[in-house]
């Protein structure tokens, strides 16, 4: 089912492209999430998110494996996938997007609008974000913030001043044309 | 009196130092070693092979477990402040996504491409590649 998912993900977003030079992918994009309170803070991350970007349709997609999150300690990594994210039931999440306002200069600031996919659950997100051209492809930060609750995510009363109501994600992404990625 | 406080307030301090330890025993990361036996040990293409025919199947069977994977280097990455060993999965369009425990950094000096690599780490999962994380260099032979 997730394999089937991904693929028409990508395929759906990328069909007409698949051997021009408008497809440009981010093997090992890098996504971190941090959650402050005054109990604790807590800092994730993913060092291995998979991202295509399509630049003349301007559309883009990331997928992740939740369990490649990396934190501090074991007991966080253990509540966030075994309690909150649900990492057996659901071990990839998905965004898929439009990049507005791209103009294909060297650098600018953009809006990327899309839907999230987390913990099976979507939805709509507008992540602030800068866009470069680099001597291979395109460099892309961003960042965004993420309501815990509107993911149906279950935190124990015990916890719940530990985790923030309202998480910050950043995203950095240095994308290669995707048929050099290949070789 | 006085020596009664006195011992009790010392064996609260030391109780406290002793669950304060425990505590960091128990919640700091217990990252796997040199010496940690794989759960399985395979060839990279097989492995691959094995998820592209049945993902939830492999993941069920490999996801989150300490595995032993032999491929050839296809490259070495430096992205995110981390050395990540690519290796080939000989299956297109897939590689093998290995990030390297900061303690094998020295090893990767002596790597070169096509090198045959046995690397051990924690299997992720499988996006367009399979990830293993905090991965150890178990053997390198040179093809040549």
């Amino acid at each position: 089912m997730n394999k089937l998912y991904i693929v028409l993900l990508f395929s759906t977003v990328f069909v007409s492209n698949i051997n021009g030079q408008n497809e440009f992918i981010a093997r090992q994009g890098q996504i971190s999430f941090f959650s402050y309170t005054s109990v604790e803070n807590i800092e994730a991350k993913n060092n291995q998110v998979l991202s295509i970007i399509d630049i003349e349709k301007r559309e883009i997609a990331i997928s992740m494996l939740m369990r490649a999150f990396s934190f501090k300690k074991d007991l966080m990594y253990e509540h966030f996938n075994e309690s909150y994210v649900e990492s057996d039931i659901y071990p990839k999440s998905t965004f898929k997007g439009k990049i507005e306002d791209f103009k294909l200069v060297d650098s600018q600031t953009i809006i990327i609008r899309g839907i999230i996919t987390i913990h099976g659950i979507s939805k709509e997100v507008e992540i602030k974000s800068t866009i470069k051209k680099t001597k291979k492809g395109y460099l892309i930060n961003g960042d965004f913030n993420l309501v815990v609750k509107d993911f149906k995510i279950k935190i124990p009363s015990i916890l719940s001043k530990n985790i923030a109501k309202v998480v910050s994600v950043k995203i950095n992404f240095q994308y290669i044309p995707y048929e050099e990625s290949k070789n | 009196m006085a020596t009664k406080k006195h011992s009790y307030f010392f064996i609260s301090i030391l109780i406290l130092v002793i669950i304060l330890c425990s505590l960091d025993l128990i919640f700091s990361n217990k990252e796997i070693n040199s010496e940690t036996k794989p759960s399985v040990s395979i060839l990279s293409k097989e492995l691959m092979n094995q998820y592209i025919k049945d993902e939830k199947k492999a993941d069920s069977l490999y996801t989150d477990k300490v595995i032993e994977v032999t491929g050839t280097l296809k490259n070495i990455s430096f992205l995110n402040k981390k050395i990540t060993i690519i290796l080939n999965s000989y299956v297109e369009d897939t590689n093998f996504i290995c990030e390297l425990n900061d303690s094998e950094k020295n090893k990767i000096v002596n790597l070169d491409k096509d090198n045959t690599i046995t690397i051990k780490g924690i299997c992720k999962g499988f996006l367009k590649d399979i990830v293993l994380l905090n991965c150890y260099i178990d053997t390198i032979k040179n093809n040549e």
